[in-house]
């Protein structure tokens, strides 16, 4: 038996607010929805799970049909659903009445339930939240039950704040899988059917990394879960070290060549690291344009020579005011405190007052 | 640096005047408004240069030494120094109009013009700036002999001459662009940022909630929506059905009434019965009859056969007429059952009308209620709801536009909160910048104070041979005195003070301009020395290895020189 394992993927979530490509990406969302359905019937999968979060909070009518479209047009496909932390369900809501296709099965119970898949001779046991916060740890106490070859648990959760559980007990109870959600990265457990599959875009500048889903075979003798990487970005860190030589032209290229060979579809946090010619630092808010850039952090540092400024200031104030750094543990605020220092020290003078031509 | 030569051309009262200065003790003597602090400000302006305006005041050198003789134009001189080995030239025009200013260097034959020249001359002094120049190479009269005074100005003078021990670096102007970096970014921060963030994230809470709740009333409005329209629909269909048989069975009534009716007026009218004399007649005939008989009976006896036949006629007659009569009995009795069956049926009919006729009015009374009347209700209902729906629907809309704004609030908040921790790391650091700063002024002070305090010290032992060989500066108070004992200042004599100045002044110059000493110009300082006092500081300055250039009113100055 084949199976798809998604979770978290936010639907009606609109991310990186206040940059040009958010609406686009709000859409990216749906589309790679789309996409992972139609991926589940080309792989000849038999049941999709989308273990919570499926939406980015309580769905409006349209959402629920716009979901229920994409579902129930791969009629071949299983699916089972169960709601989670952002998309709790409410009563007497739309989300908590609606009727699916008939190969949509939502497990809405607060309490365990659970459904017999005749076709895969398979049983998916599972819950869904009514609230934001759940801590009891109701997982913990599922076992599979004699009805389906298959025994598979589909849940949200495994923080304190989300049904909770010991992963030994979990491990004990012997599900041929545990589909799990509640993380925005993959993450596959020991022994390797109990997974997290990660939202299969990710959301935001902290999300780094690969972002797909969780496939899965189950055979008689063995089974194999494996991660694939399937959204249309990421998010990438970017370092770009420049010295006090480096002109901010040739910083430019040097980030658009990173962008352009790792793929300018990708959401970019430039670090800028290294030093400056003291008193010219970088205008690095003009990297931007490079593509689509986050944020920008900028580490660099002036370009004191320590060790000739110590010489020839020996014998004054400067010499004076660096051994009192010198003196103590260097620290990130000392650091900063002494080239501000310096840089108020070091300035060209201006004109005093009553000398002049 | 030595003054070699002086060339007043045009400055205050003096024209073209020349002096000539040697490297070791010189003085200038001349009674009081001779023009010594023209001369001397002449060396001031010639080596710091003058400008006319400071910030639209008047400089005051400029009035003050505006030549007196403006016969010829012109306002400057010349000046001739050495300077580490080379001799050097100023010149300098200091007229507003036409200002000037040429180094040149007559040992090396290079010359330099303008700011150049400023810049040179500047490198050349090592910095030397106003405060500079009136700290430490001129010293004029200690203007108050008593402590505070003094106190006062010696830490004016120790701060300002700890300052100015590497001019090239100005703490002064340090703190204030540290300052002003502090203010700028105190003003990029934005205050309340935080707090602005969790009652927008509050909002947003709450308009999400409401959203939630509008969604879901709408959603619980068009259920309901649903619901009564196919309600309406049904009962529309049902009720039409009823009034459908209600009019067929109607219509069935009115018909039975009617054929009811038929009946009753097909009944034969009693009024036409016709009453039934027959029996009589016949029994009146019959007993003619007999009576006939009876009479031709009587009359006859019958003897005749006529009479026989006859009244056997009659009497036949007589009973024919009782048979008549018989039937027509028999026939009104027949006559009269049919007339009571009849008024039976009449009777039955009647009632049967009757009672038709109530049930028609009672069923007419009956119509079912119209698809209008049964629908009524739901339908103002439906109508509600849609106005509610409509409502709610602008409602939502409204929601929806608050939350997508809130959430770009929130989010444009977020990064002011984060812009606001990076503006604190560094507003952090130049506090402690600002901090370290004063602490190393602190720590320059406090060495050269006492470095200061050493070397006066021995300047003192020498001016009072040996009576004193110690100096203590301490927040509000100056003693002297030996390692045995210390005296406080005030206690002290005023000559006694003005030697403590005088070597507190000397020892200044001498630790801040070490590698090339400036020239001493003391300004009408050994007025109220005694004669003793004087020939003591005489013989110091002699041997100090700076030029000393002594302007004075008396003659005792000079006869101690030669002396």
């Amino acid at each position: 038996m084949r199976l798809m394992h998604i979770a978290d993927v936010h639907l009606g979530c609109r991310p990186d607010v206040g940059f040009a490509w958010s609406g686009e990406r709000e859409e990216e969302l749906w589309s790679t929805f789309s996409a992972l359905v139609r991926e589940c019937v080309r792989q000849q999968a038999d049941l999709l799970l989308i273990a919570g979060d499926l939406f980015d909070g309580c769905p409006s009518l349209r959402e629920l049909e716009r979901a229920d479209r994409i579902l129930g047009s791969a009629e071949s496909i299983e699916v089972v659903i169960v709601a989670g932390s952002a998309d709790f369900l409410r009563e007497e809501s739309a989300y908590a009445d609606y009727e699916w296709s008939p190969n949509v099965h939502f497990l809405k119970s607060d309490e365990p339930e659970s459904i017999y898949l005749e076709t895969l001779d398979t049983t998916v046991h599972g819950v869904s939240y009514y609230s934001a916060i759940r801590r009891d740890r109701v997982l913990e106490d599922l076992v599979p039950d004699d009805e389906g070859e298959i025994q598979i648990l589909i849940a949200y959760g495994g923080d304190q704040d989300h049904c909770p559980f010991d992963l030994k007990r979990l491990q004990r109870a012997e599900f041929d899988y545990v589909a799990l959600g509640g993380r925005h990265s993959c993450r596959l457990l020991a022994p390797g059917n109990i997974g997290y599959p990660g939202s299969p875009e990710p959301l935001s500048p902290a999300e780094t990394g690969k972002h797909g889903y969780i496939f899965g075979e189950i055979g008689r003798e063995k089974s194999r879960f494996t991660f694939v990487p399937f959204s249309l970005r990421e998010y990438v860190n970017l370092t770009v070290r420049v010295d006090a030589a480096t002109r901010f032209k040739d910083l430019k290229n040097k980030v658009r060549q990173a962008v352009a060979s790792c793929g300018l579809e990708h959401l970019y946090s430039i670090t800028v690291d290294g030093s400056f010619p003291p008193g010219k630092p970088f205008e690095l808010d003009e990297l931007r344009d490079v593509g689509r850039v986050c944020a920008i952090e900028d580490k660099t540092v002036p370009a004191y020579d320590m060790d000739k400024l110590l010489d020839i200031h020996r014998d004054d104030v400067v010499g004076m005011y660096m051994e009192e750094f010198l003196r103590k543990p260097s620290t990130e605020r000392a650091q900063q405190a002494l080239y501000c220092g310096l840089n108020a020290l070091l300035q060209e003078e201006e004109q005093d007052d009553d000398t002049g031509a | 640096m030595t003054i070699l030569e002086l060339e007043l051309a045009h400055f205050g009262k003096f024209h073209h005047k020349k002096i000539k200065f040697s490297r070791g003790l010189n003085v200038i003597y001349g009674k009081n408004e001779a023009g010594k602090s023209t001369i001397h400000a002449f060396i001031r302006c010639m080596l710091l240069g003058m400008n006319p305006e400071i910030d639209g005041t008047r400089n005051r050198y400029y009035e003050k030494y505006y030549p007196w003789d403006t016969s010829e134009a012109g306002y400057g001189g010349m000046m001739r120094m050495a300077v580490s080995g080379h001799i050097y030239r100023v010149e300098r025009s200091f007229l507003k109009t036409a200002s000037f200013m040429k180094l040149v260097d007559e040992t090396a034959d290079e010359d330099w013009e303008g700011q150049e020249a400023e810049n040179s001359l500047r490198d050349l002094l090592e910095g030397l700036n106003e405060t500079a120049f009136d700290n430490t190479v001129s010293i004029a009269q200690l203007k108050s002999t008593t402590e505070p005074g003094l106190l006062t100005e010696l830490e004016k003078f120790v701060s300002n001459t700890s300052q100015t021990k590497n001019v090239r670096v100005d703490m002064s102007r340090a703190r204030e662009r540290l300052e002003q970096q502090a203010d700028d970014l105190r003003r990029e921060f934005a205050e309340g940022a935080e707090a602005d963030l969790a009652e927008t994230e509050a909002n947003l809470k709450r308009v999400s909630e409401e959203k939630n709740r509008l969604q879901d009333r709408e959603y619980r409005m068009r259920r309901e929506q649903d619901s009564l329209e196919e309600q309406v629909a049904f009962t529309t269909r049902s009720s039409e059905e009823a009034l459908l048989a209600y009019d067929r069975e109607r219509d069935a009534m009115r018909r039975q009434y009617e054929a009811a009716r038929n009946n009753w007026e097909n009944l034969p009218d009693p009024e036409s019965r016709k009453k039934g004399h027959f029996t009589l007649f016949f029994l009146l005939l019959a007993l003619m009859c007999f009576a006939g008989a009876w009479y031709l009976y009587y009359r006859t006896g019958l003897q005749e056969q006529l009479y026989l036949y006859t009244a056997a006629g009659l009497a036949t007659g007589g009973i024919f007429c009782l048979a008549g009569m018989g039937f027509a009995i028999a026939a009104a009795r027949r006559t009269k059952k049919r007339y009571q069956a009849e008024d039976a049926l009449r009777e039955k009919l009647r009632f049967q009308l009757k009672e038709s006729a109530d049930r028609f009015e009672q069923f007419k009374s009956q119509t079912p209620v119209s698809p209008e009347d049964a629908t009524r209700e739901m339908k103002s209902r439906l109508t509600e709801l849609e106005e509610e729906l409509t409502q709610c629907g602008k409602d939502l809309e409204k929601s929806r536009k608050a939350y997508e704004e809130l959430s770009r609030s929130v989010n444009e908040i977020r990064g002011q909160v984060l812009k606001n921790e990076g503006i604190a790391r560094e507003l952090d650091s130049v506090e402690l910048a600002m901090q370290t700063l004063s602490t190393v002024a602190m720590r320059v002070q406090e060495t050269f104070g006492s470095r200061l305090c050493k070397e006066a010290a021995q300047i003192l032992e020498k001016l009072t041979e040996g009576r004193y060989d110690r100096i203590q500066i301490r927040k509000q108070e100056i003693s002297i005195g030996t390692e045995e004992r210390m005296h406080e200042l005030k206690a002290m004599s005023c000559g006694t003070v003005e030697q403590v100045y005088f070597s507190i002044r000397v020892a200044a110059a001498a630790l801040l301009w070490q590698k090339s000493p400036l020239p001493f110009l003391f300004d009408d300082v050994f007025s109220r020395y005694d004669d003793e006092r004087l020939a003591a500081a005489m013989d110091l300055l002699k041997d100090c290895g700076h030029q000393v250039i002594v302007f004075s009113s008396n003659t005792r100055e000079d006869e101690m020189v030669d002396a």
